[in-house]
Formats: C-alpha cells, sequence, structure tokens
C-alpha cells in the first residue's frame, strides 16, 4: 500500500459484489488498472478517482483518504 | 464467435504484448552478441539489420504497439497505467543509455572502436532497458488480476 494515500477501493468493490473485470468494465479502463489501484501499486490521476467513484456510487473521499 | 468484453480482450493482448516485448529486448540483445565477432566486427548486412530493427522496437516503445486493434481495445491497452509505465519506461532507457555512454568513454581501449560501434552499443543497452522495464511494470500489475 502506498504510505501517501489509503484506498477502500477493493472493500467497495467487494461490497458490491463487483469483479475486478465488471468494475473495469464500468469504469471504463483495464483491469490491470483496477487490480494496481486496489494494491495501491498505483495512484490514480483525479479523473481516474472520478470515474472509479462514479462506477461504484460513491464519492472519492469513500474511495480515498490521505493517512493521518 | 467472440463474446469476451473489449476489457478481457485488452487484457489478454496486453499480458501477450509484455511477454513479446520482453522477449524482443532478449532477442535484440542476444542477436548483437552472436552477431559481433571480436576480430572481425559484425558484418555489413548485420548493421542494416541492427538499424532496422531498432526503429521497429523504437516505434514499439513510441506508440505501445497494438495499432491493428480498435480503437476501444487499444485505449485500454494503453491507460492510464499503461502511460504511466511506458514514462517509467522510456526514463529508465534514457538513463541507461547515458551511464553506458559515460562508462564506454572511460573503458580501456575505446579509441580502437568505431563511433558506429558506441552508437550500437549505446541504443541497444538503451533500447532493452526500456523495453524490459515496460515488459515488467506490465507484468506485475497483471499479477492476481
Amino acid at each position: 500500500m502506498h504510505d501517501h494515500l489509503r484506498n477502500r477501493l477493493r472493500e467497495a468493490r467487494v461490497r458490491r459484489n463487483l469483479t475486478q473485470a465488471e468494475l473495469a468494465t464500468l469504469a471504463d479502463v483495464s483491469r490491470k488498472t483496477i487490480n494496481t489501484v486496489e494494491n495501491g501499486v498505483f495512484i490514480p490521476s483525479t479523473v481516474l478517482a472520478l470515474r472509479l467513484a462514479r462506477a461504484l456510487g460513491t464519492s472519492v473521499e469513500a474511495l480515498f483518504q490521505l493517512p493521518g | 464467435m467472440n463474446t469476451r468484453s473489449p476489457v478481457e480482450i485488452a487484457d489478454r493482448l496486453s499480458r501477450k504484448r509484455a511477454i513479446l516485448i520482453a522477449c524482443a529486448a532478449v532477442a535484440f540483445v542476444v542477436a548483437q552478441l552472436l552477431a559481433t565477432r571480436p576480430q572481425t566486427g559484425q558484418p555489413a548486412l548485420w548493421t542494416l539489420t541492427f538499424w532496422c530493427w531498432s526503429m521497429v522496437l523504437l516505434l514499439l516503445i513510441a506508440t505501445g504497439g497494438g495499432l491493428l486493434h480498435q480503437t476501444k481495445i487499444r485505449a485500454l491497452m494503453n491507460d492510464e497505467v499503461s502511460r504511466d509505465h511506458h514514462r517509467t519506461a522510456v526514463g529508465a532507457g534514457f538513463w541507461t543509455a547515458m551511464i553506458t555512454a559515460l562508462v564506454f568513454y572511460w573503458v580501456p581501449g575505446v579509441d580502437n572502436h568505431t563511433a558506429r560501434a558506441a552508437i550500437q552499443l549505446i541504443v541497444t543497452v538503451g533500447v532493452a532497458a526500456a523495453l524490459l522495464v515496460f515488459a515488467y511494470l506490465e507484468l506485475r500489475a497483471h499479477r492476481d488480476a
């Protein structure tokens, strides 16, 4: 997990019973993007964060938080 | 009939692309080593082959490949994560080439090499580094996906 950003993408996705591929389709990104964001390997851009939030019907702040 | 979604198709092609890129980089370096003879240098035909092969690999680095695929599939293959990997890989290629050039500058007996041989070495190392870094980052991103 990246030190500068915590994310709850996996929890939000699982709560909605979506696979990574299904979320990728909804957000119009690749499955590896979902995977790397969930694993904290990749910090998404603002646009990608907004698309993920929209696809999951939640807010960006609910998915991504600054630590502390 | 293909019932796979664009995401699944892009996922499969992207993984295949990373493996092919890694193989192309290794083949490029190995071919250079095999073509070089300590006494006679490289055959004239090889220098043309090297030039063409380098251009193809540079085109691959520049475009990300997949030019024959649908726009939608290509966009998914070269999405935000891949573009980030691409930037990192190009940076790695640049720095590897620069370091190779600076090290080569001080290698004993460097004056015996032609400028063409030096350029060939720097291009080979730089291109191979960029391709290998891109392939590694892509395959790592696919892991557990």
